[in-house]
């Protein structure tokens, strides 16, 4: 068991350092490379453009330049932001806390939701409501989430005014995560709570929906399949009530396949925050990243590419291990 | 008893209900009731026949519309009049900020949509296909190192690394930088090198169904059969673990091509995907969104509206086909 | 005496997309306390459909069972009972083991708590005095080391020993009727005589009546008080086992026997198989369904009539119109005979 969990972790190694190489691939690929933001900049002469470069170790051949970067990002020196001098990593990390709480308020909610659905809608299968259910989730998962976002902005937003448009603060607020923030929640707790959801409500909304259409389908098939099982037929013939039967024999058997899901619904959240955190002006590691696409900041870019990537592989890992360690057929 | 030289009944040929286990593995029996029977078990389902009238009438509209209806050009005379006008009889989709049809723009821009999507699919489906069949037949070594390969492919974050891949690769590059090395036309650039690179980004699922199917069907006797009298391991892979690839690989392409519309059309909505004057449902979107804010919703909305039916027709359809092409799947 | 299981004019039918399956025709027999039934028959031939109707396990939807259809167990129409009622006849009174135990038994519960489950649902029992039941189950039923084995999970058990288990989890709340579907089809011979013995010395020492379902001839020679033959949702013969297999008057029967290869031959005989296919429980004829593959038809007779069970000794029945034993030579085939042929006349029937 343990062995597995050892091969597992070494496998993503070799996943880790390929993606890493992919990235600079296409770092180097770049019409341009970094000459590209220096473009812009009148200002600059060739001389101090040839110095930034070297210090960059831009002038190096390919291969030395992966290395350098490679150990470099390992060690945590992750270059400074081409637009604004500040390093990566520090800018990456101020991003961090609003997208976590995006993300986690949706993933929560996300499984609360899909998970009751996708069983309840099983046991009902082929009644009306499961039918209503299935159009609706195929109209779930079909749907742009941008535009989904933007109808619901200027639907909730901007005509009713029930919530904010954007934003994890109102203007008048406290900005988010400064040192005013926390005394503003030392004062009464409920008010930036209040605020919080308030904000998070549209843009929650927005994520979820594709989620829980895909996640309560998973969640359905893999409760149907369960049903159909032989040893469900052994459990009512032992005179169990058909709740019983449910409850202590098919949703562990059910839920199983669905753990790895899980863990594996993650990249999904994380393209999603791209879209919402711009459609929402989230201060959030998508909206940076989009703010450095704009103006071509290289170090931002590969740093958040860099994170996320880790965090899908980690993730991967995560499933496997826990599929491993929840069903006994593989732990024994 | 029984005189055993006597045959008991002359055997006469009839045709087995079921078929025999004779007909291993691929589908075998005449391709006429084959086809057949895949029809009668697609009809079944509602959706998918409903997802299918839709999807042709979407595929019509892509094709003949912008016959019938022009591409929406601005008419600096009847312009200020035309501005933002609400749905309404002469525009049922209403007008934009510059006094265009949104219809017409909704019809001439679903060519665009359509086009790039079942490109990048296709090419997605090419080479995942041809990866798994690799990786599954020869197996060992070849496959561990190539599903290492797709491994990568599969956790970066893919909006994040097109976007990326996009912004530098596809959209003009900033004044000063040189200019792309493949293909100098911005436009067409978006509309090839763009769909080739989501397609090279998303071939991993496939490879993965692929591979899958051809690790199950490796085992099977036919192939062992082919291998004794001689075949070579490429026309087994061709002849025989193809044709029962193929299934599942219209299915996921199917499902890819309506992600993919998806894709290219927020790629385009945030500037990086389709470029001007090329015009996508996604494009519109982007130019609508300010018109969003100030209460002008039409624009914005019948385009993404018009995506949201594609791909739930597309899904219908992916759906579908998956059941009528397996019949053993459990709804 | 009163039947322990007396059932009446069963018929059970399947709505599918296909047309109404009758899997079931007008089935009647009983059953006395102790008794061993075997019920023998080919798949399809509405054996396991029966079984699963007096449990009352087929699916609610697409089942329907004919309103004049009794199934009446220690007095009680097991048929008209309320839910809660029959689920606590099921598992208690009437228990049931199947074909496959490896999906039987659920794979991600412990064999100790799937049987202690039953204990404490029926017999009310708290965990400890499950526990300690449990592992007499288990002894009972030859797993060894009992008390160990209760923490390990389906999987880690051979395929014999997971269908013992499954034994036990069935006996375990004493039940007066065990029916057994097909409980050695999926397993080795010689594990199939061990579970057969372990059916015998638990009739023996718990007196309880097993109904024994199977394809096999030979599984129900040496365990059963009775046997009957089912053909096409029908009984065709039922007698006690040793008229059966001395002098079977069905050619269904017959047919059967033919086909089963015997150690103790004097010449190597051919093997002589039923020809032809089991018949489309859609649109069954309305003669005797067993007629297009009879060697003994007579079509003119035959399709005419339904053949009831009718008494041709004592306590032996067969549903046949003619009165056809071994000896009884095959008619001359003449051409329209051959309107079923067979694709092959190695196919074998089980």
């Amino acid at each position: 068991m343990t062995k597995f969990i050892i091969r597992r972790v070494l496998i993503s190694i070799p996943v880790l350092i390929g993606i890493s190489f992919l990235v600079f691939m296409i770092m180097q690929l770049a019409p341009g490379g970094p000459d590209a933001a220096f473009g812009n900049n009148p200002r600059m002469t060739s001389d101090q453009k040839a110095k930034i470069l070297a210090s960059w170790g831009l002038d190096k051949p390919a291969p030395e330049q992966y290395v350098r970067w490679l150990t470099s990002m390992v060690r945590g020196d992750w270059g400074f932001s081409f637009a604004t001098r500040k390093p990566v990593l520090d800018l990456i990390l101020d991003r961090v806390p609003a997208t976590l709480v995006l993300m986690i308020t949706a993933y929560f909610l996300q499984q609360c939701i899909a998970l009751p659905l996708g069983i309840w809608s099983a046991l009902k299968r082929y009644s009306l409501s499961d039918k209503i259910f299935t159009v609706l989730t195929y109209i779930g998962f079909s749907m742009p989430t941008f535009w989904l976002g933007l109808v619901l902005v200027f639907t909730f937003g901007a005509n009713l005014r029930w919530f904010p448009t954007g934003g994890i603060t109102d203007a008048r607020e406290p900005t988010f995560l400064k040192p005013e923030y926390w005394a503003w929640w030392g004062q009464n707790p409920l008010v930036p709570i209040g605020s919080l959801i308030l904000h998070l409500a549209l843009p929650v909304a927005t994520l979820i929906v594709v989620g829980v259409a895909n996640d309560s389908r998973y969640m359905r098939s893999s409760m149907m399949e369960t049903i159909n099982q032989d040893y469900i037929r052994t459990a009512r013939a032992k005179g169990l009530s058909e709740g019983q039967v449910v409850r202590n024999h098919a949703l562990r058997p059910a839920l199983l396949p669905i753990v790895t899901n899980i863990a594996l619904t993650l990249p999904g959240l994380i393209g999603g925050a791209v879209v919402t955190e711009t459609i929402f002006s989230w201060p959030g590691m998508g909206r940076l990243f989009i703010d450095s696409i704009e103006r071509a900041d290289y170090p931002v870019m590969i740093g958040i590419v860099f994170i996320l990537s880790s965090l899908i592989v980690l993730f991967n890992l995560i499933a496997d291990v826990s599929y491993a360690l929840i069903d006994p057929r593989i732990r024994y | 008893m029984i005189d055993s030289k006597k045959p008991l009944l002359t055997p006469v040929e009839i045709k087995p209900a079921i078929p025999s286990s004779r007909d291993a593995g691929a589908i075998n029996s005449s391709s006429r009731s084959q086809v057949y029977e895949f029809w009668l078990r697609f009809r079944r389902h509602q959706m998918a026949v409903i997802g299918m009238y839709l999807f042709g009438f979407l595929i019509l509209m892509a094709i003949i519309g912008p016959i019938f209806i022009a591409e929406p050009k601005v008419n600096t005379t009847t312009m200020f009049q035309l501005k933002n006008n609400p749905p309404s009889l002469d525009h049922p989709f209403g007008t934009n900020v510059n006094g265009l049809d949104v219809m017409g723009m909704i019809v001439n821009g679903a060519r665009i949509s359509l086009f790039l999507s079942t490109l990048s699919m296709l090419v997605a489906c090419g080479f995942g296909t041809f990866f798994g069949l690799v990786a599954g037949y020869f197996g060992k070594l070849t496959d561990s190192i190539m599903m290492r390969v797709a491994d990568v492919f599969l956790s970066i974050p893919l909006l994040f690394v097109l976007l990326l891949a996009s912004r530098f690769l596809v959209t003009p590059p900033p004044p000063g930088g040189s200019a792309g090395k493949v293909i100098e036309n911005s436009e067409l650039r978006s509309l090839l090198l763009l769909p080739t690179i989501i397609g090279l980004l998303t071939w991993p699922g496939v490879a993965r169904l692929v591979r899958s199917v051809t690790l199950s069907i490796k085992e099977q006797e036919f192939v062992t059969g082919a291998r004794a009298i001689g075949a070579k391991n490429g026309r087994i892979m061709l002849a025989h673990i193809l044709p029962n690839v193929i299934n599942p690989v219209v299915v996921a392409g199917t499902l890819l091509v309506g992600g993919n519309i998806v894709l290219e059309s927020f790629l385009s909505f945030l500037g990086y995907g389709i470029q001007p004057p090329l015009r996508s449902w996604g494009t519109s979107l982007a130019e609508a969104q300010t018109e969003f804010a100030n209460g002008n919703w039409w624009w914005a909305f019948f385009p993404g509206l018009f995506i949201l039916l594609t791909v739930l027709a597309i899904n219908f359809i992916g759906d579908g086909l998956r059941d009528a092409l397996d019949p053993r799947s459990k709804r | 005496m009163e039947p322990l299981l007396n059932v009446k004019n069963l018929k059970v039918a399947f709505k599918t997309d296909g047309g109404m399956v009758r899997a079931v025709n007008d089935v009647s027999f009983q059953l006395q306390e102790g008794e061993t039934l075997g019920i023998v028959g080919e798949s399809g031939s509405g054996k396991s459909v029966s079984s699963m109707a007096i449990m009352r396990l087929l699916p609610p939807v697409t089942t329907q069972i004919d309103p004049s259809s009794q199934i009446v167990f220690k007095g009680q129409d097991l048929l008209k009972v309320k839910d809660e009622q029959m689920r606590k006849i099921r598992g208690k009174e009437i228990a049931m083991i199947f074909q496959d135990p490896m999906t039987s038994l659920n794979p991600v519960i412990t064999i100790g708590k799937q049987i202690t489950e039953s204990l404490k649902l029926h017999m009310k029992m708290d965990d400890k005095a499950a526990s300690r039941r449990a592992i007499e189950l288990l002894k009972l039923v030859g797993i060894p080391s009992a008390d160990k084995r209760l923490k390990d999970y389906p999987h880690q058990f051979s395929g014999g020993m997971r269908q013992r288990v499954m034994i036990a989890m069935a006996i375990s709340c004493d039940p007066k009727l065990l029916i057994a579907d097909e409980p050695t089809t999926a397993l080795d011979v010689t594990i199939q005589a061990q579970i057969l013995e372990l059916l015998k010395k638990l009739r023996q020492e718990l007196g309880t009546a097993i109904m024994l379902i199977t394809h096999d001839l030979g599984v129900v020679a040496g365990m059963c008080d009775r046997i009957q033959v089912m053909y096409a949702g029908r009984i065709v013969e039922t007698t006690n086992s040793h008229r059966l297999y001395a002098n079977p008057r069905m050619p269904y029967t017959i047919g059967l026997l033919n086909s089963i290869p015997r150690l103790n031959e004097q010449e190597p005989e051919r093997l002589i198989p039923i020809p032809g296919m089991p018949p489309d429980m859609v649109s069954l004829p309305q003669g005797c369904a067993f007629e297009p593959r009879c060697v003994y038809h007579q079509p003119a007779v035959c399709q005419s009539k339904l053949p009831d069970l009718r008494e041709v000794e004592e306590g032996h029945r067969v549903a046949c119109l003619f009165d056809i034993t071994r000896e009884t030579p095959i008619p001359e085939i003449e051409t329209a005979v051959a309107t079923v042929g067979a694709t092959n006349s190695n196919e074998s029937l089980a």
